[in-house]
């Protein structure tokens, strides 16, 4: 179910009156919160459901049996278990094909023909998601930093939450699961900041991306490349999955927000950041924190002299760039910005401390490195890659130049303007940027707009394929 | 233990959400009175490539024009003919305007517009050229875009969702914001004109006539062995005469079909169906003269004919015109 379909405004408008009715039962309110998720998840096909039934049961029975154990050799075989079989899933649900598809290639290339045996299986919609954030609870409790939960209801809730469940944020059990085992309150702070969210985050989806969407399109896939093509298609593109993947995130926060949960956020400003290492603190915290302390750290972090934490930093964001798929492009995607930060790391140890970059060049240079990714993020074959190489060297701009300056400008301008308010004001929440008056104002243009461009057949967001 | 606690009342929540209502009713209510009033610019340009095509020749067809042979027919002509062109190779550079339209729409409405066009230009226009392509004659046409389009008494015929009507939401996506976001084009063309109002200023900058992109691959497309003719078709070609303005004289005759893909019965079909044709609408001039076929390369993969195609079948359009008194 997408939150941008008359199906979830109605499934939303039930789910909260069936709230209301059991706000006396602490285990009522998560049975429904389960069922509700549960309904939502199979919207799209009812077998996944089993799935992400399998992936919780296991993850709550081996964290028992892991909070349980005294023996140490035995805590750590379980755990591998637990990874092991959240990582065998996501693997062949994620990956089968393309490794098949690459060990073809390579047998062939060398002049062995193999019969065909990719077997074009069906991507899970948000399998990634709920994969990690059910592995960061398993490693939590081995880790003794949580205790495991006793209480299955719970867990499945946490596992699939359906604000968050398809596309983030992805949940520590230390922050989300203590929620469901607590009374919430409610107050108008909630209902005001749930508004809010939902309102600005469909406005990001329905009217931002999915009027970016056809420029980006526009640029990549109709136009004969050229530096200034390419230039104002990343730009599009890396405006578009902002305001998707930003929008649902804080559709997601505005709909926990109003059940008086609280999520974690996952875009803070990411545009104005002013070093590498300041984006991937922005963008998508929930992935890059996570990545941060169950990869990054445990291969040795920084800890471990020069050498290792490049290696380090290469390898995670390798490992990042292929969270995405299994796809060449989100390979070189990740080494771009594991070459990226690495880069950063050796400069800054070589820089003398008092001479800092001026903020507006390095803003400039931080965001050219990342735009220029987005080519690579959004180019999704061989061909399209050699013909963007081949298109550096040409600067001619096509007729519809002006056009497409405007248009890209007007869609813009929203999402710039809150994001540089957010960065003036250091502030990681949008709800906290605009005064009351202002959002009342904005909040019901934003409603003329989205009413505008509501669709009976909604586009879906781009992180559900991942 | 309790689940969760509101500590806010009905009168908080009304107070939350009646604001934002109010603003939105507010902004709804000023873009109707706008629009009663005439205040908000007309809707440009902008959302579809065949809307931009229809919503031109709408316009065309009440704008002066010198031209005095007017090409009438479906997407295939609008392809295949350069009026600029044309114009050029006839003696005396004759004017030619392209008018041709989308298929999908009955033949009367091609000659509609003609007539439209010869009532904004009196006693200018000469001839009036129909081009249709032989395989789609067993379709049946449809009205809705000309009413959608051309019916003056129609203008804000297109369906929108009631939510979007009430609330302002198209208005101010229609009438506003379009001005400023034009609809990107896909597809070979969009390399070429990008955006809608590109589009249209090629249109008239080339006197109506559009042109498409790309290579037609062989598998595609491939012509029948007979060109049936609809009898939806055969009758609103009975007719088309009647619509046309006294004086004005009808040459008929059809787009080509890519050689590759046109099999041994093509010329004779092609034949055929042009006899039949000249049975239904009793033209002043046949063109039969035209060619049949033309090289697969001249066509786009939408089988409209690509820059390569346009211009050899203007020449041959520009020979058979010639010979017209």
């Amino acid at each position: 179910m997408l939150f941008n379909s008359n199906e979830f405004l109605v499934f939303f408008g039930f789910f909260l009156v069936c709230y209301w009715l059991v706000r006396h039962s602490l285990a009522l309110r998560n049975c429904l919160v389960v069922v509700a998720s549960y309904v939502f998840y199979c919207w799209w096909d009812y077998r996944f459901g089993a799935l992400l039934l399998f992936t919780s049961l296991t993850d709550f029975f081996l964290g028992r049996l892991i909070a349980a154990s005294p023996s140490v050799q035995r805590r750590k075989f379980l755990l591998f278990l637990s990874v092991t079989c959240n990582l065998t899933l996501l693997g062949f649900f994620k990956y089968f094909d393309f490794f098949a598809q690459s060990l073809e290639a390579l047998l062939a290339s060398c002049g062995f023909r193999m019969s065909r045996f990719v077997l074009d299986v069906t991507l899970p919609v948000g399998i990634s998601f709920y994969t990690f954030q059910s592995m960061s609870y398993i490693i939590d409790v081995y880790r003794r930093q949580i205790p495991a939960t006793r209480n299955v209801i719970d867990f499945l809730a946490f596992v699939s939450f359906f604000p968050q469940l398809v596309a983030g944020p992805i949940e520590r059990a230390s922050h989300l699961l203590p929620q469901f085992a607590q009374t919430l309150r409610i107050t108008r702070e909630n209902i005001e900041r749930g508004l809010w969210l939902m309102i600005w985050g469909m406005f990001q989806k329905v009217v931002l991306a999915d009027n970016l969407a056809p420029l980006a399109e526009l640029a990549f896939d109709h136009a004969q490349p050229s530096l200034p093509v390419l230039a104002l298609g990343s730009i599009a593109f890396g405006l578009r999955i902002l305001c998707d993947f930003g929008g649902y995130s804080d559709i997601a926060r505005g709909v926990a927000s109003v059940l008086g949960f609280t999520l974690m956020i996952n875009f803070n400003a990411p545009y104005t950041a002013r070093s590498l290492k300041e984006f991937w603190g922005r963008w998508h915290i929930s992935l890059s924190t996570w990545i941060r302390d169950y990869l990054y750290i445990p291969l040795g972090g920084n800890r471990r002299g020069e050498w290792r934490t490049g290696l380090n930093l290469l390898v995670v964001m390798l490992l990042a760039g292929l969270w995405h798929g299994a796809a060449i492009n989100f390979v070189l995607w990740g080494l771009w910005h594991g070459a990226g930060l690495l880069g950063y790391h050796v400069w800054s140890r070589l820089r003398p401390a008092d001479r800092p970059l001026p903020k507006a060049f390095a803003w400039a240079l931080t965001m050219a490195f990342v735009f220029g990714g987005w080519v690579l993020f959004r180019i999704q074959s061989a061909e399209g890659l050699f013909n963007a190489t081949l298109s550096l060297g040409r600067l001619d701009l096509p007729v519809w130049w002006k056009t497409y300056v405007l248009s890209l400008t007007v869609l813009a301008a929203p999402v710039v303007i809150m994001q540089f308010r957010q960065g003036l004001l250091n502030q990681a929440d949008s709800f906290a940027v605009i005064s009351r008056r202002w959002r009342v104002a904005l909040n019901g243009l934003m409603l003329l707009a989205i009413a505008a461009w509501w669709s009976q057949e909604p586009a879906t967001f781009i992180y559900f394929q991942f | 233990m309790q689940s969760h606690r509101y500590e806010l009342n009905r009168r908080d929540l009304v107070r939350l959400i009646l604001p934002v209502m109010g603003v939105w009713a507010i902004a709804a209510g000023c873009l109707h009175a706008a629009a009663w009033l005439k205040w908000l610019p007309a809707e440009p340009t902008t959302l579809y490539a065949d809307e931009t095509v229809l919503r031109h020749q709408a316009r065309a067809r009440k704008t002066p024009h010198p031209a005095e042979i007017v090409i009438v027919g479906d997407s295939t002509c609008h392809a295949a003919v350069d009026a600029a062109a044309l114009s050029a190779q006839l003696p005396g550079r004759t004017p030619v305007i392209n008018l041709a339209l989308v298929i999908g729409i009955d033949v009367t409405m091609y000659a509609r517009i003609a007539a439209d066009f010869a009532v904004t230009n009196p006693g200018q226009v000469r001839w009036v050229v129909l081009l249709v392509t032989p395989s789609r004659l067993a379709q049946r046409g449809d009205t809705f875009l000309w009413d959608q389009f051309f019916d003056d008494s129609h203008p804000e015929a297109k369906p929108a969702p009631a939510i979007a009507e009430i609330s302002g939401g198209k208005l101010f996506r229609e009438r506003l914001a379009s001005q400023v976001l034009p609809q990107p084009l896909r597809g070979k063309g969009a390399a070429m004109f990008g955006f809608t109002p590109e589009l249209d200023r090629f249109m008239t900058l080339h006197d109506g006539s559009v042109m498409d992109f790309g290579e037609m691959s062989a598998q595609t497309f491939p012509v029948p062995a007979e060109f049936p003719v609809g009898p939806d078709f055969a009758e609103a070609c009975r007719d088309f005469r009647a619509h046309l303005p006294p004086g004005v004289k009808l040459a008929v005759g059809m787009t080509p079909s890519p050689a590759r893909a046109s099999g041994p019965q093509t010329q004779r079909a092609y034949r055929e169906c042009l006899e039949r044709l000249d049975d239904l609408l009793r033209p002043d001039a046949l063109l039969t003269n035209l060619p049949v076929t033309l090289p697969t390369p001249g066509f786009s993969p939408s089988a409209h004919m690509n820059a390569a195609g346009q211009q050899q079948f203007t020449a041959a359009l520009a020979r058979e015109l010639a010979r017209l008194p």
